[in-house]
């Protein structure tokens, strides 16, 4: 049994290094602008034509 | 019948009508969107059309001097965010972003401007970051550049929109934790829900861990909740947050205890899952659009900088700066920024802003021109008399209505059903405690837990915002955009419409035109279309419109005489057009609007009568809103069009004209005084009105422009629809009843369970969530249902 308790331990701290993910993504602004990156990903990079 | 085929302009997807701008076998609307195109392709970016079709905008109202006050270095520098001789960086408003296109196009700024190093895009809050050196090209072409390609941004000193966005990412913060918590607490009260029992040596610790993981729980993710309920203790009200500050507060102290003497495992997981659920609710209600200011004041309407006239020398000088007695210039388009006395010898200056009035009024040396008038036609110099603070547009917005912020109701139903809800469900606490004190004393206290516990009003307290939440995205969707859900309620009471005439219910753009006199042959309807196209007045305009000729003829010898008429000559056609005095013909007596006079070759032949033309579906509108509500017209226009209106709106309305802005906003007062209202309006002329009653929408008929200070904002073609929403805004109310309803059977059963004794914590982690959650289910459905048929 003191198996389980120390699975339960190990998951909680995955899922608390998760939270601070997330608390961090949130912080940094990752969050303020859904949109953009998305669309940006899809266009593609031009090569400048003899400039 | 020939059908035709519709052609739509292939920058922006407008109507092209009958323009002859064409391009590459590609139909364009205007001259604007053509040369956006060619500049697109010049510049090899026409990829810009594959992310969308017709994605460009029509270009608006640049003129070529609108960015005059960027060459002032002082105002680039407060613009800026980041300064220094090789590198500058800006942030632009840009509302007319739209699409993947604009994204595309706006990131590519630097094949347009090799000065400029780099353009990012904030899609969802429509601004633009750039980075440029100062040394190779200068803001105000940068910002020309971009008005060229229809994307032209807003640019105001006040800069007050960072606050809110560090508390919209407090909120997602804590809507996160109390997930988390939510999630991990579920996780260990698993053997509670499966029966383990509580022998094995292991369950002890899930309940020391949920204690734990639920204390950010109480003490930062509910934290709202209890400074809520302590402010409304204070004014002696019992809002809703009252009940769940003591339903978290018993639940958590309960919980506590039984961990602590090991006699249960508590109901932390009930409680992380309130807290999480009650977040999302009000994450929901306070969702407002990031792209729409609703809050403007007069210095945004205003420009930013003026040229003053010192010693012969012109110098760019901050609009703040000018006092009483400073000469100043202003050119065509330009906005007279305080009031002034007149130095040339003639100006038009159109009032349009201010009053909503289309007719340029000709100022002659001398008089007055007042602040807000935009000058047409020739520059003019002005001695200044007021300084920008006390002229007559900043006076009514210094006015009272502007300074003092809104007292937010009380009355929102749910504060008002609380006030109830609160002191029963205590009593029913005290005395079910108090008779099991007496059959059972050890049972006593947890009854009273329970009791608190099951009665926490959370599906109480999702209804509301959860209906008006999806109601709000529903009518943004049609173009009716409200501010918060606070005004959705404040409809619900709501008996009187206050509508503004010019603008408001009249289209600028939609004249009615009627010609009385001799009538015209081909050639003289097509020489004289062709001469009204030559001019940008807009009763040339609306006659050009109303001939609607084929292909346009030469005009010699053109003039155009300000304030006056048009001449001009095709052939032996000798043609004189404007007012009754310019074709020499005495007035006639009063006419049923404006009038345009004709002279062909020395002989009168007629008038041209334009009336400003209404909405398209404006009488339905009405017939259908007068049902429910009273109504009052304000017009700052003369009473020509008493009659046409009366067509239009019930015999009882009340019509008042000749309102100045002040008078408009006394009217509502006097209203306002008995029946809380809505006012429907534009311009700025409005704005004390609008932000005076109750609920101020105003009208916009290009969402991205500028509308004065208001609750919510409808695109003007959607006017003839405001039946439709407000039906479903006061079917919501009986949504929201309805949902009550289904959550006090919720609590009632859960109340007979606590006040038995037979709540146990699965009883509870089950009972609360699947209210909570059928609530929300059930108002959701029911406003999408409602609104299947709103187009």
């Amino acid at each position: 049994m003191k198996i389980i308790i120390l699975l339960i331990l190990i998951s909680l701290i995955v899922a608390l290094v998760f939270l601070w993910l997330f608390v961090w993504s949130v912080k940094s602004g990752q969050y303020e602008d859904t949109d953009s990156p998305a669309i940006r990903m899809l266009m593609d990079e031009k090569k400048k034509s003899g400039k | 019948m020939e059908l035709l085929e519709e052609v739509k302009c292939y920058h922006c997807g407008e109507d092209c009508e009958d323009s002859q701008h064409i391009s590459e076998e590609k139909s364009f609307c205007c001259l604007g969107c053509k040369t956006v195109y060619e500049l697109l392709q010049e510049n090899d970016l026409c990829e810009y059309y594959d992310f969308q079709s017709t994605p460009g905008n029509t270009l608006q109202n640049f003129y070529a001097n609108k960015y005059n006050f960027l060459e002032n270095e002082e105002i680039v520098s407060k613009l800026l965010d980041f300064e220094s001789p090789e590198f500058h960086k800006i942030t632009l408003d840009i509302p007319s972003i739209h699409c993947s296109s604009c994204i595309w196009l706006l990131e590519n700024l630097q094949r347009f401007d090799s000065g400029i190093i780099q353009s990012r895009i904030q899609f969802s809050a429509k601004k633009l970051s750039l980075d440029y050196r100062p040394a190779e090209t200068q803001l105000k072409s940068i910002v020309e550049l971009l008005c060229q390609l229809g994307y032209e941004p807003e640019i105001t000193l006040d800069t007050q929109q960072s606050k809110d966005k560090s508390w919209n990412r407090e909120r997602i913060i804590k809507l996160g934790i109390a997930g988390f918590v939510f999630g991990n607490t579920m996780l260990f009260s698993f053997p509670e829900y499966l029966g383990i029992s509580l022998e094995s040596e292991f369950v002890e610790y899930f309940g020391y861990l949920n204690l734990i993981l639920s204390l950010p729980v109480l003490f930062y993710c509910a934290q709202e909740f209890f400074i809520s309920a302590y402010k409304g203790l204070r004014k002696k009200l019992l809002n809703i947050d009252f009940p769940i500050a003591i339903g978290i507060l018993a639940l958590f102290i309960r919980s506590s205890i039984e961990v602590l003497t090991q006699t249960g495992a508590g109901y932390f997981d009930s409680m992380s899952a309130l807290v999480f659920l009650l977040l999302i609710g009000r994450w929901f209600q306070d969702k407002t659009y990031r792209e729409l200011s609703f809050e403007r004041n007069y210095k945004s309407y205003f420009p930013l900088a003026v040229y003053q006239i010192k010693n012969g020398v012109k110098k760019s000088t901050l609009v703040e700066e000018l006092e009483a007695g400073d000469k100043i210039e202003i050119r065509n388009e330009e906005i007279v920024p305080c009031d002034a006395i007149l130095n040339s010898p003639v100006a038009s200056i159109d009032y349009s802003f201010v009053t909503g009035e289309s007719k340029a009024v000709e100022v002659k040396e001398g008089e007055k021109v007042f602040a807000g008038g935009r000058v047409k036609g020739t520059a003019v110099t002005l001695n200044i008399i007021q300084a920008v603070s006390n002229s007559y547009l900043t006076q009514l917005w210094n006015n009272e209505v502007f300074s003092k912020p809104r007292i937010e109701s009380q009355q929102q139903l749910i504060n008002k059903v609380s006030t109830y809800f609160t002191p029963t469900i205590l009593a029913i606490a005290i005395v079910a405690a108090s008779v099991w004190f007496y059959i059972d004393a050890d049972k006593a206290w947890n009854v009273f837990s329970s009791v608190l516990i099951i009665a926490c009003p959370c599906a109480l307290a999702l209804a509301s915002p959860f209906t008006l939440g999806a109601l709000l995205n529903v009518l943004s969707s049609k173009k009716f955009y409200i501010k918060n859900t606070d005004i959705l309620e404040k409809i619900w009471s709501t008996q009187h419409l206050v509508f503004d005439k010019t603008g408001t219910i009249t289209q600028s753009k939609n004249h009615a035109v009627e010609y009385h006199g001799i009538a015209l042959d081909e050639k003289e309807k097509l020489a004289l279309a062709s001469l009204c196209h030559q001019s940008t007045h807009p009763m040339s305009q609306a006659v050009y419109d109303h001939l609607n000729s084929g292909e346009l003829v030469d005009i010699a010898n053109f003039k155009e005489l300000k304030g006056k008429g048009l001449t001009g000559t095709n052939a032996s056609i000798n043609i004189k057009l404007g007012s009754g005095k310019f074709v020499g013909k005495e007035s006639e007596g009063k006419l049923n609007g404006s009038a345009v006079h004709l002279q062909i070759n020395g002989s009168y032949k007629g008038h041209f009568l334009i009336r400003s033309g209404y909405r398209k579906g404006l009488d339905q509108a009405i017939g259908k809103l007068k049902k429910r509500f009273a109504f009052t017209l304000l017009s700052g226009d003369n009473d020509a069009e008493r009659s046409r209106l009366l067509k239009i709106f019930p015999a009882e309305t009340k019509m008042h004209f000749h309102q100045s802005p002040m008078d408009k906003l006394e009217e509502i007062r006097s209203i306002e005084a008995n029946t809380p209202s809505i006012m429907i309006g534009d311009g700025l002329n409005d704005a004390g009105a609008l932000k005076a009653s109750s609920v101020g929408i105003s009208i916009s008929d290009n969402l991205s422009s500028f509308t004065p200070a208001s609750d919510a904002i409808l695109l003007g073609t959607k006017l003839s629809k405001l039946p439709e929403y407000f039906d479903i805004i006061f079917r919501s109310k009986t949504i929201i009843i309805t949902a009550f309803i289904i959550s006090f059977l919720y609590n009632a059963v859960g109340l007979a369970f606590a006040v038995m004794g037979w709540v146990t914590p699965v009883f509870a982690a089950l009972l609360m969530p699947i209210s909570s959650i059928s609530v929300v289910l059930f108002v959701t459905l029911a406003v999408r249902w409602s609104a299947r048929n709103l187009s």
